[in-house]
């Protein structure tokens, strides 16, 4: 089980040493410079008049990110802001904002927000987006895995085409989906004959079948290809040929590689 | 098992004098060695309102023994801060939230603290990583 968060709920979020004290709130999360994990928060005092802090957290000295709390070892491990702002400057503060690209050429909205798993790794699992018309007609708010991202930078967010099968409407069916595709990922990389199981969800006979990580991915997704087969285009395996399951085959077709 | 809820109000007695030196306000939590470090005393007419818990004889239902004036103050030499257990939010060493301490059970005979019990169900004392002005942290799950 995964637990999401969104960069900006982090702010204001209380900063606690494991001996039960809090030290300071977070100001601001500051990411590397591909967007691709968290490098560190500066600081602000937790009083309510409380200006910015000199110190700030490193990252590498977090013990957890919890959805209540920053946990840290021990007041010694702020640092000060300059070894944290300095190491992200390029990404710095314009990640939220910047448009998104697919590789073909059509931008299908902006960054609204960055979303990162609670532990202690600080990993950026993927991208709130603003959606244009050209993505959703209704304009929601949509989320996109950071691996189907080809590149982060402040300027902009290129992604796959075939990203927009991926998108997710709210939190937690993002994170379904984030661990479905995960999940085939690792079966692509074991690269076993099952790893066709995926476009299973293609298949109108068991589209319905939520056990396969493949139907999850499509169920949890907004149906924004309209009346297209999504199943064949939700992951990037799948355009591999010679991959479908035996069942599926045509009657009298090929036959597959079974 | 004692309460911390219960020992509140108890008289504390000298053995050696049978006096009444006051009566408990509370007892504060070494995390550390996740057992009782002293209890503090209200009412106190004289010397330390703080009494080791070296000092302390036996926890009873009705009063708590201590061995002698003496020893009572002679005081303790390196106590913890005080930090009131009872009312803490819990905090789990991953940054979640689990409700708030409302009562810390004991052993009477070696301090050590054995439960925390939070509404949202009791933590093991071995669990207990600080005691904070802020929170309770506590072992826990990730996640």
């Amino acid at each position: 089980m995964i637990t999401l968060m969104l960069a900006s709920d982090l702010t204001g979020r209380e900063v606690v040493t494991l001996g039960g004290d809090a030290v300071a709130r977070v100001k601001d999360t500051v990411f590397d410079a591909a967007a691709g994990r968290i490098t560190g928060f500066t600081l602000s005092g937790r009083g309510l008049l409380a200006g910015p802090l000199r110190r700030s957290l490193p990252f590498s000295a977090v013990h957890a990110l919890g959805p209540a709390a920053v946990m840290i070892p021990s007041p010694a491990v702020l640092d000060d802001r300059e070894v944290v702002l300095g190491s992200g400057t390029a990404g710095r503060g314009s990640v939220i904002g910047a448009p998104v690209i697919t590789d073909q050429g059509t931008g299908i909205g902006t960054v609204r927000d960055v979303v990162v798993e609670a532990g202690p790794r600080g990993d950026v699992l993927g991208f709130e987006i603003a959606a244009n018309d050209d993505l959703d007609a209704r304009r929601r708010m949509v989320f996109i895995p950071r691996g189907q991202t080809l590149a982060v930078s402040g300027e902009a967010l290129v992604v796959p085409a075939q990203a927009r099968h991926f998108v997710a409407e709210d939190l937690p069916s993002f994170g379904a989906q984030v661990e479905a595709f995960r999940t085939g990922v690792r079966r692509l990389q074991a690269d076993t004959p099952v790893t066709g199981g995926t476009s299973l969800a293609g298949d109108p006979s068991v589209k319905g079948n939520p056990p396969m990580n493949g139907g999850a991915l499509v169920n949890g997704g907004t149906p924004v290809g309209g009346d297209t087969p999504v199943g064949g285009r939700t992951s990037p395996h799948e355009a591999v040929p010679g991959e479908s399951v035996p069942g599926k085959t045509p009657p009298g077709g090929e036959g597959g590689h079974a | 098992m004692m309460l911390f809820t219960q020992t509140r109000g108890l008289p504390v007695i000298t053995a050696e004098e049978a006096a009444t030196l006051g009566t408990v306000d509370g007892l504060t939590i070494d995390a550390r060695t996740r057992s009782i470090a002293c209890l503090r005393l209200a009412g106190a007419r004289k010397g330390r309102a703080v009494i080791d818990w070296s000092a302390v004889e036996a926890v009873g239902h009705d009063a708590v023994i201590v061995r002698s004036r003496v020893a009572a103050e002679s005081g303790p030499g390196d106590v913890p801060e005080h930090r009131e257990a009872v009312g803490s939010r819990v905090l789990t060493e991953y940054g979640v939230e689990h409700g708030t301490v409302k009562d810390v059970g004991f052993d009477p005979g070696s301090g050590r603290v054995l439960t925390l019990y939070t509404a949202l169900g009791d933590i093991a004392g071995d669990h207990l990583i600080g005691l904070g002005s802020y929170a309770v942290v506590v072992r826990g799950e990730r996640g």
